[in-house]
């Protein structure tokens, strides 16, 4: 029972842990657009104006 | 305009998953009957096969996309390898973690050198080893040829590790056995059903977390882009 135990345990831990890297993966790469995007558009209003 | 948000396939898919895997759970620690010699710990087997065919199908999906990309030269192709693969690395470990506590309960050994343990624990060196080569390739095109090339020939490893509890005698239990050319599961009915339904719903799960590393690779591929854009930027 011990082993049943830890051995769902691990499983369902690991993916949760997967889940949770991508979704981390995720914030990082949405916040880098943000601010790749508004050097640019900043770039962009300077070369206007 | 391409979305910082993963599309709603992922969450569509997740939302089928969830379901599918509860009662998968349900059915696997409940409905299906013990095992007689193994008891309780046989329960392990249910996710144990699914994780260990996800494996395989991911790494199927890196075998085709890759020999697609070196046709097509289409990054789409490639970015769904590169996803795949990381995902079959985890189904692989987490094939790898169930049999150990499996081994433990079983076999009185977290480890053993058995050749179905030793070839998979080689399948997953190999694709650790493609995702390697893919950070250290330089350049998109490149990175994408070498990567398919050795998706490729990792793939050799898949048909490896399934036959080796067949090929070579080891502790191991093989769940097909052939009598007379046909196939036979030496399984109750109620297992069997128990395996295909934790088979499929953890199909389900791999589908959702590709279809999420697909959106988040092409989203890092846009970072990679707009960088180069601000690089170019500044130096002009």
């Amino acid at each position: 029972m011990t082993f049943l135990f830890l051995g769902y345990s691990v499983f369902w831990l690991l993916l949760a842990a997967y889940v949770a890297m991508l979704g981390a993966r995720q914030r990082r790469l949405a916040e880098e657009v943000a601010d790749l995007s508004a050097a640019l558009d900043k770039g962009a209003g300077r070369r206007m104006g | 305009m391409p979305t910082t948000r993963p599309k709603k396939t992922a969450a569509v898919l997740l939302a089928i998953a969830a379901p599918a895997v509860v009662f998968a759970m349900y059915m696997a620690l409940i409905w299906a009957p013990d095992e007689r010699t193994l008891g309780t710990v046989q329960r392990i087997f249910y996710i144990h096969v699914g994780s260990a065919w996800n494996a395989y199908l991911a790494f199927l999906i890196v075998f085709v996309t890759s020999i697609g990309y070196l046709l097509r030269r289409r990054p789409a192709l490639d970015a769904v390898a590169a996803s795949a693969a990381e995902i079959g690395i985890l189904f692989t470990t987490l094939t790898l973690a169930t049999g150990s506590f499996w081994a433990r309960a079983v076999w009185n050994v977290w480890w053993t050198w058995d050749p179905r343990l030793t070839t998979t624990l080689i399948m997953w060196f190999m694709y650790i080893a493609y995702l390697l080569v893919r950070a250290a390739a330089e350049g998109e095109e490149r990175r994408g040829r070498l990567a398919a090339v050795f998706g490729i020939a990792a793939f050799a490893t898949v048909p490896l590790v399934h036959f080796s509890a067949t090929w070579w005698r080891g502790m191991h239990p093989n769940i097909v056995q052939f009598q007379g050319g046909t196939p036979r599961m030496n399984m109750d009915p109620e297992m069997i059903v128990t395996m295909l339904v934790a088979v499929a719903a953890l199909t389900l799960v791999n589908a959702a977390l590709l279809a999420y590393r697909v959106d988040l690779e092409h989203l890092s591929r846009r970072v990679a882009l707009l960088r180069e854009r601000v690089r170019l930027e500044v130096e002009s």
